[in-house]
């Protein structure tokens, strides 16, 4: 019904494939000229680099969704409320119907990505397979939960205040430079880069697509999949307590 | 054996005080005046399966916040309330299975999409096996008469063909309990009439229990033989409709026509004048005495025509409300 939804607005639907469009030409060519003259960058060859920012492109809407049209919109106008009286869970429910918008939107990457790759015609090398290929997956995956769980915890603390716009703008802004969407994270100093490490939003986008790369050492891949494990798990109570101590306060406002 | 049972049920609001402008918005980050209200006080009363009941009360009575804890949206601060055997803010599935609420405020069909969409997205939620869905909306939207209707987008109906709607999607899953918050708001008197006309048939046919909210009398008149009345939070009257107005209405309306000018003095001495053209009025007369008074009004002046009415039961409400505060 999402997907229903999704192309129920075309127009809309286009006008932001175009934006994230233009930022995906932008950051290929800021990229290919920063790396013109050595042919590398950051430890990153120039076909890395294009295949980087591609990946990013292409697993940005398995990654990042739009949290359900603003389930914290839905609690401040009591909308909430009738997803709550239904014999399903409301989890459950916002990732299915993030999903059908997911898929639209990564066919939509997609197809965008064979573009691009048939007029600049990139070197991409397939650097990983085997198990490399079922880490990334795995990884993938997490990174995808990841999200999904920590977002939806953002939109429940509109439970305690109507006002939490800010903080949700800042968190996304948060994820989005501190995951890698714009940028291979290394390139930054140490001190921020150890910083950035301490942050979950690295495991989002810059550890699957560089797995992907196959640019991760051999002896740092168990600890990388275990604290993304670590991480999902820490996301799974936080929203389970913050899912239960939310509706206790809940009022059902606005019917 | 009751359906529904509420004994002691109080809720209590919590809210902050912030004045406005900028400088209090900034003094509310560290300290803000924190206020109580209570919402619902210690009300308690039980519902067979099958009864249709009217649950009245002024705005900010309570009545929502009642409806909201019966179908498990907000929890109690203290007390207890069983629906179909369950406590309803534990939020069983199949508790939920059993019962729908329709909020006439509250739109819940996805609004760009058809009514069809939303209809088949309850029936997967709501696990109904494919025949029983097929019956269950054919029936539905035949009673109601929106073959039709169901393919346009939600946002393109008018609210009449709306909350027709809403009624089949809340009703899809054939529900034991129906909560229905003000079902008619808003509406043309002929869409109120034909909602009010299949509620009646629907609880008829099915036996299904349904509370009713609504601020039209009308709609109470036509369906509920029992109400409840709620007042700042207290319940103040539970019992039939009849015996209400028994109770309450110790006035008669007397119509009276004339077939020439009478003075209003002349007619001071019957009762209270609610209306006066000097060829008709309305009084207002002690039940007890509307006999008396309407023959000799017909003996010493020069009636065209009397009539005995009942005195409205909006205002019998508004006088249990206002008794009440």
């Amino acid at each position: 019904m999402s997907v229903a939804k999704q192309l129920a607005y075309r127009l809309n639907l286009l006008l932001g494939r175009f934006q994230s469009l233009i930022i995906l030409l932008l950051l290929y060519f800021l990229w290919t000229e920063v790396s013109r003259s050595t042919g590398q960058f950051a430890g990153l060859t120039s076909t890395e680099l294009v295949s980087y920012i591609l990946l990013v492109h292409l697993l940005r809407p398995v990654v990042f969704g739009s949290l359900s049209a603003g389930v914290a919109d839905e609690i401040n106008q009591g909308i909430f409320s009738t997803y709550l009286i239904k014999p399903m869970s409301h989890f459950w429910f916002c990732y299915w119907r993030e999903l059908g918008e997911r898929t639209v939107l990564f066919g939509a990457a997609t197809i965008e990505v064979l573009i691009i790759a048939f007029l600049i015609k990139p070197t991409m090398p397939l650097t990983v397979a085997g198990w490399g290929l079922v880490l990334f997956f795995i990884s993938l995956l997490i990174a995808h939960f990841l999200y999904v769980l920590l977002s939806y915890c953002i939109h429940l603390l509109a439970f305690w205040s109507r006002e939490a716009t800010g903080l949700r703008f800042l968190y996304y802004w948060l994820v989005e430079f501190s995951s890698g969407a714009y940028f291979p994270l290394h390139i930054v100093a140490p001190a921020a880069l150890l910083l950035l490490k301490i942050l979950p939003f690295n495991l989002m986008l810059y550890t699957p697509v560089m797995l992907f790369l196959g640019k991760v050492p051999a002896d740092t891949l168990l600890s990388i999949i275990l604290s993304q494990f670590g991480w999902l798990a820490v996301a799974v109570i936080l929203t389970a307590v913050i899912w239960k101590r939310g509706l206790r306060r809940y009022s059902g406002e606005g019917i | 054996m009751p359906i529904i049972t509420v004994n002691n049920l109080s809720k209590t609001y919590e809210y902050y005080r912030k004045q406005p402008g900028f400088l209090n918005s900034l003094k509310s980050l560290w300290h803000r005046e924190k206020l109580f209200t209570e919402a619902v006080k210690k009300i308690s009363f039980a519902i067979n399966e099958g009864e249709l009941v009217g649950f009245l009360g002024p705005n900010g009575a309570g009545k929502t916040t009642t409806l909201k804890m019966l179908s498990g949206i907000i929890y109690p601060t203290s007390g207890e309330a069983t629906v179909l055997g369950y406590t309803p803010w534990q939020r069983q599935r199949e508790c939920q299975k059993q019962f729908a609420l329709v909020m006439g405020q509250k739109n819940q069909l996805w609004w760009d999409l058809p009514a069809m969409e939303s209809f088949i997205l309850n029936k997967e939620i709501y696990e109904v096996p494919d025949e029983q869905f097929k019956a269950s909306l054919d029936e539905l939207l035949a009673l109601l008469e929106i073959q039709d209707i169901v393919d346009i987008p939600v946002r393109k109906l008018s609210l009449g063909q709306r909350m027709k709607c809403e009624l089949v999607a809340a009703l899809l899953h054939s529900p034991k309990v129906l909560f229905l918050d003000e079902p008619t708001i808003g509406l043309d008197v002929v869409s109120q009439k034909n909602i009010r006309e299949f509620l009646k048939r629907y609880n008829r046919d099915k036996k299904t229990t349904i509370i009713l909210t609504s601020h039209y009398m009308e709609d109470v008149e036509a369906l509920c033989e029992r109400i409840i009345i709620i007042n700042h939070g207290t319940l103040v009257y539970d019992g039939g409709l009849e015996k209400l107005l028994d109770q309450y209405i110790d006035k008669k309306m007397l119509e009276i026509t004339f077939t020439e000018d009478v003075p209003k003095q002349t007619l001071e001495n019957f009762g209270a004048i609610k209306e006066y053209t000097p060829q008709r009025v309305l009084l207002e007369v002690p039940k007890e005495k509307t006999k008396e008074v309407a023959s000799k009004i017909l003996n010493d002046l020069p009636v065209d025509d009397v009539l005995i009415n009942e005195v409205p039961i909006d205002e019998v409400i508004r006088k249990i409300f206002t008794a009440t505060k």
